[in-house]
């Protein structure tokens, strides 16, 4: 991070060079009357320069999650309709759509099985708001499965979307860092504010949920103390 | 002076949350969007639908609820970048603790109300055109503006006015919603316009100290 | 489909200017202002006629009416929309004011030392509205008031709430007697009236016909005129109940044998400066690049690029569509009773069409005050 300053709707964000190529990430709009750029909503300000391009996002917390191609989600299945499964990312929201052959190596004769209420681990392969969400299990890169797929077991809890956000882009989060310390665990996040968290027993998992729940209210120094002082507290 | 408090972000279930108090007005409101409409009839191809519920501090809604539902919509509907959500809902539920005037009067409550919802907005991530914050006035026997009126002077008051402005770096820019009730003429009309500017200019430094307020919180995790 | 090199010639759909303002009421909009014509072909500033008048099927117009409830009532015709307006009333007993009232206070031995001030508090500031109920016949037939009737009702209400119109004592009951004697001719002092205060409530039934726009303005002249006739009765005690009241024992009865008079009457006194007339505009964005600049521009520039106008008197579809929209009030007296203004996200209100739009409601009241 280069540049953080806060920022409302209304302010201006200043161009620094616009004569360079420009790219804009969430909650900026761009006003092509006077070619200004609106920030739609409140939060730090992200300026980015790589090369000779500029990257203008603003960082904001929210609890609901808009679908965006290519983020990794956890979803529940909640139904199905002919050749998809039902998946919900957020409860209320319009539910998204995940074909039954978006699986690595999946035929009509041999797929993976889904019932209602399964947790699955995808990636967003289409997103347009006048369309439906798409999702699916396969790693573009490989075609393999990639970590995607059904997560069995464990326990899936919510988070801020801005710190799901920071621990999956993150692999040496301060949190994680210290949890693998204490236990071993198996960890999907997604960036619709979900994790699941999988540990050899159910005390470990809770002691592990609760430490990652509760660091979002906690600065970086403190982790370390706070996360001991819950494992002790669970008998571990 | 007007005595302000924010509360933001306390309701756990919905996406933006705040209690918001003005003298002796007090209004929480919650901001819960985008999700799929209830209705078939609220799904509009363009844009999202506001579905706003005004709760009274006493009793259940009446007309007089309904008409502020209407001028809450008039007011939301340019501020809020509707397209980005097609066919979706965005629900906005706003419960009065006090009321803070008679039944016969409404400004002070839609100024707060308006006030309030602003910061719910921005506590949802939900996406907005610009700032926009409200103020109310009256106009006494005296022909002194006073602003945020109390019960007493909006008794014995000539006018009753409110006024909505958008926010462009933290001055007041447009005009977007205006409403003034009793006798006046049209210079003070103009002259309460500016008044109200003036107070919003006034109160948004607080509030924007307030709104960096919940957003420092919020990323807690990213400091020392 | 064949693999030739046939180009296929996409035809331009056509549609007829009405299927259009259906369609896209903002487009069919922008292409008539684009050649300075509105839909209805009205120019821009114009204002609709409109014509009131009284119905003359009240209580007190006609002897043969006398057991109408109707006190007041009026027509208004303005294009193809026409609006009933009929006032009735009911009695209600007034209890703030029985409350603050000496003898009432004597009785219940309540006489503090703040006496002097409830009893100076003099009805002057206090006002009173109607209470309306709107009703639109658009042919779907439905019983339950949409929010729009519901809307301008409560609209009606506080408008004529605030502007100071109707004074309380207007609609405070004198209470006289009955003689048996001689049954019409009463006597009117207030001081025989008992303890118990009433004031009038009034109601206003509203119903339009075939709207084609706005009809805030037209239910605001309906009710006002209507107002300006109500004639309200007398009211009084029937003399053997009054006997009973004097003895103090049965107080409660009284309320129910209070007759109102088939022939005496009063009319209602308004604060006629207060009286107004109100104009609603819808402010409309021209775009540039759709003008030609072949309008006859009257009170515009066209220099300016970006201009907004005001359109007088909305009609149809196409100016329903208009979200941006200026309500004025104007009384008497020159003052303004009422401005609401909201905006659609275009492009920004000015003050010099406020102003505008201030000044064309100050002609138009002018013109329009005397029609009632």
């Amino acid at each position: 991070m280069t540049e953080q300053t806060l920022i409302i709707p209304g302010d201006d964000i200043n161009i620094s060079e616009p004569t360079s190529h420009m790219t804009l990430g969430p909650n900026i709009l761009h006003n092509i009357e006077n070619n200004n750029l609106i920030p739609t909503t409140s939060g730090f300000l992200n300026v980015q320069t790589k090369k000779n391009n500029t990257i203008y996002y603003i960082e904001s917390n929210t609890k609901r999650y808009i679908p965006n191609v290519n983020d990794f989600v956890i979803g529940t299945v909640v139904g199905t309709i002919s050749e998809n499964y039902r998946v919900s990312l957020n409860d209320f929201s319009t539910t998204v759509l995940l074909n039954q052959l978006a699986f690595p190596n999946a035929t009509k004769k041999n797929r993976p099985f889904l019932k209602t209420g399964d947790l699955i681990y995808a990636r967003v392969l289409r997103s347009d708001p006048d369309l439906e969400v798409e999702l699916d299990c396969i790693d573009p890169t490989t075609g393999k499965e990639g970590g995607f797929g059904l997560l069995n077991g464990g326990l899936n809890f919510n988070v801020k979307l801005a710190f799901a956000r920071y621990l999956l882009f993150n692999s040496n989060a301060e949190i994680l860092n210290k949890l693998v310390s204490k236990c071993q665990f198996e960890i999907a996040i997604g960036v619709n504010g979900k994790i699941w968290l999988k540990t050899d027993d159910l005390k470990t998992t809770i002691a592990c949920m609760t430490s990652i729940q509760q660091s979002q209210n906690w600065s970086k120094s403190e982790i370390s103390n706070k996360v001991d002082a819950i494992f002790k507290s669970s008998g571990l | 002076m007007s005595s302000i408090n924010i509360n933001t972000g306390i309701l756990e279930q919905v996406d933006g949350s705040c209690i918001f108090q003005i003298n002796s007005t007090k209004i929480i409101s919650s901001v819960t969007g985008p999700i799929e409409s209830s209705r078939i009839k609220n799904e509009i191809p363009t844009r999202a639908y506001l579905d706003i519920n005004i709760i009274p501090e006493k009793g259940v809604s009446s007309t007089r609820e309904s008409l502020l539902e209407t001028k809450l919509n008039k007011i939301l509907k340019p501020m809020i970048n509707l397209n980005l959500y097609p066919r979706q809902s965005i629900q906005i539920v706003i419960q009065v603790l006090k009321s803070g005037e008679f039944r016969d009067y409404s400004i002070t409550e839609l100024s707060t109300i308006v006030n309030c919802v602003y910061i719910s907005l921005l506590n949802s991530g939900i996406s907005l055109k610009s700032s926009f914050l409200s103020s109310c006035c009256v106009i006494l026997q005296n022909n002194e503006i006073k602003l945020n009126p109390t019960i007493d002077d909006l008794k014995s008051c000539k006018s009753n006015h409110i006024a909505v402005f958008n926010l462009k770096n933290a001055k007041t820019d447009e005009l977007i919603y205006c409403d003034s009730l009793g006798s006046f003429s049209d210079d003070q009309f103009f002259k309460v316009l500016n008044y109200c500017a003036t107070d919003i200019e006034h109160n948004n430094e607080f509030i924007r100290k307030s709104i960096a307020n919940t957003i420092e919180k919020d990323y807690i995790w990213k400091f020392q | 489909m064949s693999e030739t090199t046939q180009t296929t010639k996409l035809h331009s759909i056509r549609f007829s200017p009405d299927v259009l303002a259906k369609i896209s009421p903002e487009l069919s909009l922008q292409r008539h202002l684009s050649i300075g014509l509105r839909s209805n072909l009205r120019k821009f500033e114009e204002f609709k006629n409109v014509s009131l008048k009284e119905t003359g099927t009240g209580r007190y117009d006609d002897d043969n009416n006398n057991n109408s409830c109707i006190l007041g009532s009026s027509i208004v015709k303005s294009g193809s929309t026409t609006i009933i307006c009929s006032i009735s009333a009911s009695l209600i007993e007034d209890e703030l004011k029985s409350i603050n009232d000496y003898s009432f206070k004597l009785d219940h031995d309540i006489i503090s030392n703040d006496l002097q001030e409830t009893i100076n508090e003099d009805d002057d500031n206090s006002f009173e509205s109607v209470y309306v109920t709107v009703k639109t016949h658009s042919g779907n037939g439905s019983k339950i008031p949409t929010l729009n009737e519901q809307n301008i009702s409560q609209q009606l209400y506080d408008t004529i709430k605030h502007s100071k119109l109707i004074p309380s004592k207007s609609l405070k009951v004198n209470l006289g007697y009955l003689s048996n004697d001689e049954p019409t001719t009463t006597s009117t002092t207030t001081t025989t009236g008992g303890k118990k205060k009433f004031k009038f409530i009034l109601r206003g039934d509203i119903e339009v016909w075939s709207c084609v726009g706005p009809i805030f303005d037209l239910c605001y002249a309906s009710l006002i005129k209507s107002l300006k006739c109500v004639k309200l009765p007398l009211v009084y005690i029937n003399e053997g109940l009054n006997d009973i009241n004097t003895t103090s024992t049965t107080t409660s009865t009284a309320k129910r044998d209070l007759l109102s008079d088939s022939k005496i009457h009063y009319d209602l006194k308004l604060n006629t400066g207060k009286i107004g007339w109100c104009v609603t505009y819808g402010i409309v964005d021209i775009d540039s690049s759709v003008v030609n600049n072949t309008s006859d521009d009257d009170a515009m520039d066209v220099d300016d690029c970006k201009k907004s106008v005001l359109l007088a008197d909305l009609e149809g579809e196409s100016e329903d569509s208009i979200e941006k929209r200026m309500t004025v009030v104007r009384t008497k007296d020159g003052n303004l009773s009422q401005i609401s203004i909201c905006t659609d996200g275009g492009f920004k209100i000015t003050k010099e069409i406020i102003t505008r739009g201030l000044e064309l409601s100050k002609r138009r009241c002018s013109d329009m005050i005397n029609k009632y």
